[in-house]
C-alpha cells in the first residue's frame, strides 16, 4: 500500500488508537470475573450485539481485499457477501434462541462448550476446539500482517524502519488490540466493537457515496465497463469472471458456514435474555448490508474510472481501494476509510484471541482428560500467549499463514456448520454424528487445500471436483453428508444429551 | 435439507451446466434449509409468509442467475438483468423479508425456537414458554 495522505490518515490512526486503548483499560477496571471476560457479564443488548457480530464478521478484508477481488473478478466476486440476505435470519431466528439458552443454562464460554452440553462426551468438544484453534491462528495470523502493513503504510515507517517497519507496526496494533483484549476480554471487546462497527458504517456509506459520485452513477459506470474491452460486458453479468461453480461454492460457503464461525456464535452465549433476537435479523442485516457497499463501490468504481482514463490500473488487487482514495477522496474521507479497516481488523483479531485462547487453557485440557482452567487470570493469560504466538507464526511462517488466512472461514464451516447447525435442530444428531462430521469437513479441507498448495496447481481435487469449486464447499458438502448418514444410521433418540437440550432448549425437529 | 444436500451432491457428480444448475440449488436450498428446520414452528403466519417468500425470492434469482441469455440482457441503467436478479433476490429482499417477518412476529412465540416441521414421534410441537429451568419467560 502506497503512503497514505499523512495529517489526516496518522490522526485518524493515532485517534482511533487511543480511543480503543481507553475502552481496554475502563473494561480492565469492570472485568472481575470468567463470566465478565467470556461473556461480556451477559450485558449486550439488541444495539450491541448487532455491532459487535457485524464488526466482527468484517475483516480487513471488507475494505482491502473485497474491492480488490471484485475488481479482479467482476460481479462475482459478490457471491462473497450476497449470503448476507439469509444469515442474520438464520443466526438469530434459526440458531439464536436455542444457543443463548444453551448458555444461560450453563456454563458455556466457547463452542466446545456447547457442543459437549449438546452432545455429552468429551471427544466432541475435543474436535472443534481443534478446528477452533487451526482457524484462529490462520485468522489471527493474517489480521495482524494486515494490520501492521495498514499501520507501517500510515505512519510512513517503511523509509526509516525498512524490513523492520511492518514486524514494527504490528507490534504497536497488536499492543493496543492487547490492551483490551486481555485486560477486558469479551467486554471490552463488545464495547470496542461497538465503536469501532459504527465507525466501519460511517466510513463505508461515505466511500460508497463518493465512490459512485466519482465515477458518474450506475449507469456511467456500466457503460464505461461495456466500451472498455478490458473488461467487457461480462464484467457485470452475475458471474463475472468466475464459474457458477466457485459463485454458488462461496455461497454455500459464506451462507450455510455462517453456523460454524464461533467469532459470531459467541455473540449469541452473550446474550441475557432472547428479547434481541426479534429485531436482530433487521438490524444485523442493514449494518452488515451497509458495510457491503465498500467492496461494491470501489470494486465497481474503481475498474469503471480505469476505463474511463481517470485513473491508472492499480499494481495489484490490494491497491485497489488505496489507489482510489489516493486519488480521489479529500483528506478527512481517506483519514475515516483508513480508521474503518483498522478497526474491521482488531474487532476480528480481539475476538479470535478471546476464543482461541479458551481453546487453549479450557477446551484442549479437558478433551485429554485434565482439569479446564476458566478463571479469569487463565483467560488473560492464554490470550496473551495466543497473541504472541500468533504474532511469530505470522512472520516465521509467512506461506503458512497466508494459507490459513485464506481458508480459515471455510474450514471453520466445514468443520463446525453441520455439527452446530443441524445438531441443534435435528433429533437425530448424536455424538458419533457430530464428531464424524466435524472431522470429516477438517481432513477434507485440508487436504483439498494443502494439495492445491503444494500438490500443482490443479490439487488433490482435480478431477474428482468441478473446475473452479472452492475446497471448502466440497468439504462443506462432505461434512453434511457425514452428520446425515451417521444421524440416520446411529440415531440417539431419547439419549440424555438430547433430552437435556430438549429441556433447556426445546425439542429439536425434523430436518427432511 | 436433504434435499437441498442431495442436489448439491447430485450437481458435482454430474457435473457439467445442469450439475451446475444443480449445485446451485443446492447451495442456496442448505442455508434456506436449516432456516426452515430451526424457525420457530407454529408461530405467527407472518413469519411464515416471510420466510416463502424469501425462499421464493431465492430461487427466482438463481435461476435467473443459471440462464446465461435472461442474465445478460440489460434491465435498468445499462445493468445485465442477472446482477440486478443477484443483487435484490439474494440478498435485498430475503434481508427485508426475513428481517420483518421476524420483527414483526409477536414475543414469547419466536423465542421457544423448537425445530420446524413438528416432532419426529408425531407430538404437536408447543410454545413451552419458560427455559426449562424453572424460570418463565419473562415477556409473558
Amino acid at each position: 500500500m502506497p503512503g497514505a495522505e499523512p495529517p489526516w490518515a496518522v490522526a485518524t490512526a493515532l485517534l482511533h488508537l487511543a480511543v480503543v486503548a481507553a475502552i481496554g483499560w475502563w473494561s480492565r477496571r469492570r472485568t472481575r470475573s470468567a463470566d465478565d471476560f467470556y461473556l461480556a457479564g451477559r450485558r449486550p443488548g439488541l444495539w450491541m450485539t448487532a455491532l459487535a457480530t457485524m464488526a466482527t464478521a468484517f475483516s480487513g478484508f471488507l475494505f482491502l481485499g473485497g474491492p480488490g477481488l471484485a475488481y479482479r473478478l467482476g460481479f462475482g466476486a459478490f457471491f462473497i457477501f450476497l449470503p448476507l440476505g439469509l444469515t442474520p435470519a438464520l443466526l438469530a431466528t434459526g440458531l439464536g434462541g436455542r444457543l443463548q439458552r444453551l448458555a444461560a443454562a450453563g456454563e458455556v464460554y466457547t463452542v466446545s462448550d456447547l457442543l459437549i452440553r449438546r452432545f455429552g462426551g468429551r471427544a466432541v468438544g475435543g474436535a472443534a476446539a481443534v478446528a477452533v484453534l487451526l482457524g484462529s491462528v490462520g485468522y489471527l495470523g493474517t489480521q495482524i500482517q494486515a494490520l501492521g502493513i495498514l499501520l507501517a503504510a500510515v505512519f510512513g515507517w517503511q523509509v526509516p524502519l525498512g524490513v523492520w517497519a511492518v514486524p514494527a507496526a504490528s507490534a504497536v496494533g497488536l499492543a493496543v488490540v492487547l490492551l483490551y483484549s486481555v485486560g477486558g476480554g469479551m467486554l471490552g471487546g463488545v464495547v470496542a466493537d461497538c465503536f469501532q462497527g459504527a465507525l466501519m458504517l460511517v466510513a463505508a456509506l461515505a466511500v460508497f457515496a463518493h465512490a459512485l459520485a466519482v465515477a458518474g452513477g450506475p449507469a456511467a459506470i456500466a457503460a464505461a465497463l461495456a466500451a472498455d474491452p478490458a473488461f467487457g460486458a461480462g464484467f457485470l453479468e452475475p458471474l463475472g469472471r468466475i464459474s457458477p461453480w466457485t459463485a454458488f461454492g462461496w455461497f454455500l460457503v459464506f451462507g450455510f458456514g455462517v453456523a460454524g464461525q464461533p467469532q459470531m456464535l459467541h455473540k449469541f452465549f452473550m446474550l441475557r435474555d432472547e428479547r434481541p433476537l426479534r429485531t436482530l435479523p433487521l438490524v444485523l442485516g442493514v449494518a452488515q448490508s451497509l458495510c457491503l457497499l465498500v467492496p461494491l463501490g470501489l470494486g465497481l468504481a474503481v475498474p469503471a474510472l480505469v476505463a474511463q482514463g481517470r485513473l491508472a490500473a492499480p499494481a495489484g488487487a490490494d491497491e485497489v481501494a488505496p489507489a482510489f482514495l489516493l486519488a480521489f477522496a479529500p483528506g478527512p474521507l481517506t483519514g475515516l476509510v483508513l480508521a474503518g479497516a483498522i478497526a474491521a481488523i482488531m474487532s476480528t483479531a480481539n475476538s479470535f484471541l478471546v476464543l482461541a485462547g479458551a481453546a487453549l487453557v479450557r477446551d484442549l485440557p479437558r478433551a485429554i482428560g485434565s482439569e479446564p482452567r476458566a478463571s479469569l487470570a487463565a483467560g488473560r493469560w492464554s490470550t496473551l500467549l495466543v497473541a504472541l504466538a500468533a504474532a511469530g507464526f505470522a512472520f516465521l511462517y509467512d506461506d503458512l499463514v497466508a494459507l490459513l488466512g485464506s481458508f480459515s472461514f471455510g474450514l471453520l464451516a466445514a468443520a463446525l456448520a453441520p455439527a452446530v447447525g443441524l445438531g441443534l435442530v435435528w433429533r437425530r444428531a448424536g455424538a458419533p454424528a457430530a464428531l464424524a462430521s466435524i472431522w470429516t469437513g477438517l481432513s477434507v479441507h485440508l487436504l483439498l487445500e494443502l494439495g492445491g498448495k503444494w500438490g500443482g496447481a490443479a490439487g488433490l481435487g482435480a478431477g474428482l471436483f468441478p473446475e473452479g469449486l472452492p475446497p471448502a464447499a466440497a468439504a462443506l458438502v462432505a461434512s453434511t453428508a457425514v452428520l446425515l448418514a451417521v444421524g440416520w444410521l446411529r440415531p440417539e433418540p431419547g439419549a440424555r444429551p438430547v433430552e437435556a437440550l430438549r429441556k433447556a432448549v426445546g425439542r429439536p425437529g425434523r430436518v427432511e | 435439507m436433504s434435499a437441498a444436500l442431495l442436489a448439491a451432491i447430485s450437481g458435482l457428480l454430474v457435473g457439467g451446466r445442469a450439475g451446475a444448475a444443480l449445485f446451485a440449488g443446492g447451495a442456496v436450498g442448505l442455508p434456506l434449509g436449516l432456516l426452515v428446520a430451526g424457525s420457530p414452528p407454529g408461530a405467527w403466519r407472518g413469519w411464515w409468509a416471510g420466510l416463502a417468500g424469501a425462499g421464493l425470492s431465492v430461487a427466482a434469482a438463481t435461476a435467473v442467475v443459471m440462464t446465461p441469455e435472461w442474465a445478460r440482457r440489460p434491465l435498468a441503467a445499462g445493468w445485465p438483468a442477472g446482477a440486478l436478479a443477484a443483487l435484490v433476490g439474494l440478498w435485498l429482499l430475503p434481508l427485508v423479508l426475513l428481517g420483518v417477518a421476524a420483527a414483526l412476529s409477536p414475543p414469547g412465540r419466536q423465542a421457544v425456537g423448537e425445530g420446524a416441521g413438528g416432532s419426529e414421534d408425531g407430538e404437536e410441537d408447543r410454545d413451552e414458554g419458560g427455559d426449562g429451568n424453572g424460570r418463565r419467560d419473562a415477556r409473558r
